[in-house]
Parts: structure tokens; sequence; C-alpha cells
């Protein structure tokens, strides 16, 4: 697939190279908004609005890096205009109540499915969730996280260091309980 | 190390994580896409029409003041038992003489024998902008001047209208050496000897409206009376000056009024698409804000339902040629759309706007939450100036059926307009959110009844539509406002 040409395609509105990008990427960005959002219904209203925002801001492409990364940044901003929109990501910022798991001494081996890490992402609080997604998913600096949120820098680190402390211990459980029922067998 | 050791897993876990989206996500993506070969055929259409437009007017203004300087001598002459064109060299040559000829008094003996045998008549009446000017009139508007054709070896009496070093005023008597001696009184046998206009040079200082030339000529027989020579040189004398020409209808002056509905789109595609809203109706998204109302996420444009509007003013029509012309004038229109609500809050609430919960803030006492039950009225009064160009479509005079399009330029006077604050989930007024200078595109159909001598009545469906954004902030999506109706504009004739 020659990107340039379905770009060109796509600008000069040809509903077949709109199609083309669509099926192109749509599956790898709808896992993007997975991450960010709460249910499947959701993400995939993310994944239309920022596929709009594509469509509609693709002139902005320059041909500088990849179109899937370009699309994945699109995406990943869409998202978070959602959150903002719906109130949860700033209702739920200030989550002081939950109770953190000491961080392990250790890695914990992500033996799971991608999906089910991806459900344990998604069921952190939505201001956890999402600043642990662009951290340590999309590679945002936390002075970078700051400004697309509207929060200080300090703020995005230890809403960060909470969120991964919290997924953590979860993947830690989850491993466990993979591993229990083995043993119990034997 | 360790940090960064489970980011990079996690990181590689997620890399590969895909999910398959829904059909209907497509099909959603798809109605909203950009059509862009559209837009740009409809922009190349406007621009092209425009173009049109602004060439024509500037093509009629370049002609139309060449055409004062430039005269034809094309003369037609309707004689006294035949008609035939006279354009030999020799006549041509003659006129050009004559039209420079200075004026010889023929002879007493001569005058006097000429008078008895009066053959025709000559009627000038010549009209300059600054109205009509009677040469030697009898008559307020109209001069006969009585002609005498005097045999072809006398000397010929003439003025040339624009000849600047005759002591004669234009238009005076005119002698020509062609009389037959036995010609009779003009009362008994008349020949009418009409040219009609080849340009129009109303524009020139020295333009004759109107030159009729009567030659009343007496004959026993029915032969020629006139000599072909004289009447040439009359004939072409005045058709260099033009020929019978209505005053032009420049400038008309009318009143217009349009009635019609209102409605809000997100964009000029989007007319007459009712799935946004609805979608948006049937599914409200989010969840409910403490049970007491149903929050939405959406455009607020997609809930509005078209209501009335009206328009009313006064216009100017400028005539660029026959069959176009510019129309411009000054106009209030108010617009009314409907919108659903939910539950009405009459409480004291501050609100942060534009949705970016900056330091923008406005104090109200009342708002509506989100929701169905109740419906609000929105009212927009404009006041505008519209600059639009017609096109005649069809060749008639009675019917007439003209396109029209143009822009316009709108002042916001009030509105009590509520908006949907999505951020606060409520509707509510705030005059600060709206963009008060608005530019339109307006564009429509009439057909023109020329049936009365006073005015002429133009009907037709009109069409407009908001380029700019309602709305300063882009936080409250794109909402553009359109208009559309029948509009009956009636202009008068001086």
């Amino acid at each position: 697939m020659d990107e340039r040409k379905l770009v060109k395609d796509c600008l000069k509105g040809l509903p077949q190279a709109q199609r083309e990008l669509y099926d192109s990427f749509a599956e790898t960005m709808l896992g993007v908004c997975y991450r960010y959002t709460k249910s499947i219904n959701d993400a995939e209203d993310v994944l239309q609005e920022g596929f709009i925002k594509v469509f509609t801001n693709l002139q902005q492409y320059r041909f500088e890096g990849e179109l899937g990364a370009w699309i994945r940044k699109v995406m990943v901003r869409t998202a978070l205009n959602y959150l903002k929109k719906n109130k949860r990501y700033s209702s739920e910022l200030s989550y002081d109540e939950i109770s953190l798991h000491p961080v392990s001494e250790e890695n914990p081996l992500i033996t799971m499915q991608a999906k089910e890490l991806a459900g344990l992402i998604r069921q952190l609080p939505t201001g956890y969730q999402a600043i642990f997604n662009l951290h340590a998913i999309e590679g945002y600096t936390h002075v970078e996280i700051g400004a697309m949120l509207g929060i200080h820098e300090g703020t995005a680190r230890s809403q960060y260091a909470r969120g991964r402390a919290l997924l953590v211990s979860w993947i830690e459980n989850k491993n466990a309980e993979v591993k229990q029922p083995r043993y119990a067998g034997k | 190390m360790q940090e960064n050791e489970f980011e990079k897993q996690v990181k590689e876990a997620m890399e590969g994580f895909k999910l398959t989206p829904s059909a209907p996500v497509w099909n959603r993506i798809e109605q909203q896409l950009p059509r862009e070969k559209r837009r740009r055929r409809f922009i190349v259409f406007f621009f092209l029409f425009a173009g049109l437009g602004v060439s024509g007017y500037f093509l009629y203004n370049k002609l139309n003041n060449e055409g004062a300087s430039i005269t034809k001598p094309e003369t037609v002459i309707k004689k006294l038992n035949s008609t035939e064109t006279l354009n030999d060299t020799k006549d041509k040559r003659d006129i050009e003489k004559e039209v420079t000829a200075k004026k010889i008094t023929p002879d007493t003996e001569q005058q006097q024998l000429l008078q008895k045998q009066q053959v025709a008549k000559i009627t000038v009446q010549e009209q300059k902008k600054s109205g009509t000017r009677v040469l030697n009139g009898k008559n307020n508007q109209q001069q006969e001047v009585q002609q005498t054709f005097i045999p072809d070896n006398n000397e010929v009496t003439l003025n040339s209208f624009n000849d600047k070093t005759s002591n004669e005023l234009p238009g005076s008597i005119i002698t020509d050496p062609a009389l037959q001696p036995n010609t009779k009184p003009a009362e008994q046998d008349a020949a009418a000897l009409e040219m009609k206009p080849v340009d129009n040079i109303h524009s020139a200082d020295s333009a004759i409206n109107e030159i009729t030339i009567i030659a009343a000529v007496q004959s026993d027989s029915s032969k020629e009376i006139l000599s072909p020579d004289s009447l040439l040189t009359v004939a072409t004398q005045a058709k260099k000056e033009t020929v019978k020409m209505k005053p032009a209808q420049k400038w008309q002056l009318g009143v217009t009024a349009l009635y019609g509905r209102a409605d809000l789109v997100e964009s000029f595609f989007n007319l007459g698409s009712n799935f946004d809203k609805a979608y948006d109706l049937s599914t409200p998204q989010g969840n409910t804000g403490g049970g007491s109302y149903i929050e939405y996420d959406f455009n607020v444009s997609r809930q509005v339902k078209a209501k009335n509007a009206f328009t009313i003013g006064l216009a100017v029509k400028r005539e660029l040629s026959a069959r176009s012309s510019l129309i411009t004038g000054i106009e209030y229109t108010s617009l009314h759309t409907q919108i659903e609500t939910g539950i009405k809050k009459d409480t004291t609430a501050i609100f942060y706007y534009n949705n970016d919960l900056s330091a923008q803030r406005t104090e109200l006492n009342s708002f509506y939450r989100p929701g169905y039950g109740n419906t609000y009225t929105n009212s927009y009064n404009f006041i505008q100036i519209p600059v639009v160009y017609e096109h005649q479509l069809n060749r008639s005079h009675k019917l007439q059926i003209n396109w029209n399009a143009g822009l316009s330029l709108s002042q916001l006077l009030s509105t009590n307009a509520i908006v949907f604050d999505y951020n606060n989930q409520a509707f509510y007024s705030n005059n600060k959110l709206f963009r008060k200078t608005q530019v339109d595109m307006l564009a429509g159909l009439n057909m023109q009844f020329n049936n009365g001598k006073h005015a002429t009545i133009n009907l037709g469906p009109q069409f407009q539509y908001n380029f700019s954004n309602l709305f300063r902030s882009g936080s409250y999506g794109k909402q553009h406002l359109i208009n559309y109706g029948l509009r009956a504009t009636v202009l008068f004739k001086k």
C-alpha cells in the first residue's frame, strides 16, 4: 500500500481510499481508544470522532513520520477530549482514597493476554488511566502530559505513580490467580 | 530500571493490541466525511457566476462610454412609395460634406416658392441627459421644423448637431435641395420616415433620444417626391445622433419581504440531513446527572428544529445591462428555531462557558437541563446589507425569470437563544457566546411580473446560508444559520 497515494486520494475525497485507510488502521486505533475509555461503545465513539478528524485534517499530515503514528496521536487527543467532555477525567483526577498496594520489588511478569492487560488499565480511575496510557504506552513525558491535560507536571507524576502501583498490584494478583489453579490441580 | 522494564513490557504488550470495530462505526464516519468534490464544484460555480457578473458590469460600462462617441452612418429611409436603402458612395460623401456644411440662406424667391410647396415636415426632438431641449419648438416637447427641400442646384443649409463652431443651435432648420416643383401640401399625403436607434448614446451630452423625421409629402401622383439626396442628408444626420431611445431606468427603489423557515446546520453539506438529529435524540450519550436529568454530549444544532423566519427591508436595483442587474438594500431579518430541553432551573448559578473551565464565567438566574418535555424558541434578530447579482434566464419581457446570487453582511442585533453547554450540562442564554457580525450567502430564483407601469413584482424562492460560525468559540461545534422561503420584492419605476 502506497501511503502517499492513499493520503492524496483521501484528500481528493475518494470514498474507496477513505475506506481503505479506515480498514488499515481501524483495528489498531480501536485498541488505543479502548485503553482510554470504559466501554467498547465509548471506544467506538472515540474511534468514529477520531477518524472524522483524521479525514478532515489529513492535509496537516506532512508525510513526516509514519501515517499510523500521526493517526494514533489524533486518536489519543480525541480520547482525551472525550474524557474531558464527559467530565470523567476532571472529576476523578483527585482520587486519593484508593487503597494503594505497595510497589512490588520485582517486575510483575506480564504473562496475561493483551486484552486482559488492557482491561486492567481500563479499570484504573479515569485520571490514572489516561496518564498511565500517555506515559507508559504513548511515551509522553510528564511535562507534556501536564500541558495536554492542563495539570501541573508534579500532579501528573504523582498520579502516574499511583496508577502504576495500582496496576502492578492488579497484575500480580491476576498472575497469582492464574498460577493457583495449576498448583491445585497437581 | 525496574520501572522502565515494566513500562517496556506493557508497551510491547499493547502494541499489537487490536480490536475489530462494529460495522455501524464506518457507516457513521462515512456520513460525516467531507465531500471535497462537491464543495469545490460549488465554489467554482459561485466564483464563476460572480466573475461573470463583475466582468459583465465592466464590459457594459466600457461599451456604454464608447457608445457615446461612436456614430454609425447607417441609414434606412422609408420612402413614399418604396423602401430602399441608400448607401451608394456618392450619397455617403454628400452626407459627410453636409454634416459640416455651413448654412447658406436661399434667395427669397425660392423660399416663397418652396413655402407654398411644402412637402415635408421634419420633427426633431432632442433630449439631453439633463432634460428635453426644444430646438426651435412651437410645442413644448416636440419641435416640428418645416423642412423645405430645395432643388439640387441650390445651396444646402445644414447644421451639425455636434458642430461647436456653428452659431446655430443644433437641430435648427435644415434645408435640403430635394423638392420637386409640383408637390402638394402635406395634409393630403404623407410619408413617415422613421429611423430606429442602433446605439445608445445617452451618456453623451449631445445625445438625442428621439429624432423622428416625418416627411409629409404632397403629390398628385404616387411618384416619388423627395429626392434621395435630401432625405439621406437629413436621415443620416439624425441617425448619427441616434434615434428614439427611451430613458433608461437605471435605478429602481422598492420594498422586499421574505417569509419562510430558519434552521441551524453544522455545514452547508448537511442541509436536509436529519440523521444527526434523529440519532442524538434517540440515543443520549453519557450518564444520568444525579438521576435528575440525562447527560448529553452532542452539538446543540442537531437538536434544533426549524421555525419561522421573516425579512423586511428596502431594496435598490441597479441595471447593469438588459438582462443583468445588481440589487442591494437594507433588511431586518428575524430567525427563529426551536430547541427541546429538560426541566428549567430557576436558581442562581455561575457557569464557566466555552467549555474550557477558564476564567470566562457568567452568572445566571435560570437555566435548563438537557432532556425532554420543554421547548424553547430561539430568536435571532439581524440587520443586513445584501449585495446580489441578478440575471434574467429567459428573454421574455412580460414574465421574466431571474436567478440571483450574492453575499450579505449582517449584524446580530439581539438574541434570546439558549446554548447547550455540555461541560455544565445546561442550556442557558449568554450573548457573549455569539459572533455578532456574520457573512451570508444568498441565492434564489424569481419571476418578475411587468404588469404595471409603475412597479414590477418579483416573486420566488430564496435561500440564505450563514458562512460564519454562529459562535465565537469552536467549543460549541460548527453551527450555521440558514433560512429559506418565498421572497417578494416590489420595485417602483420612476
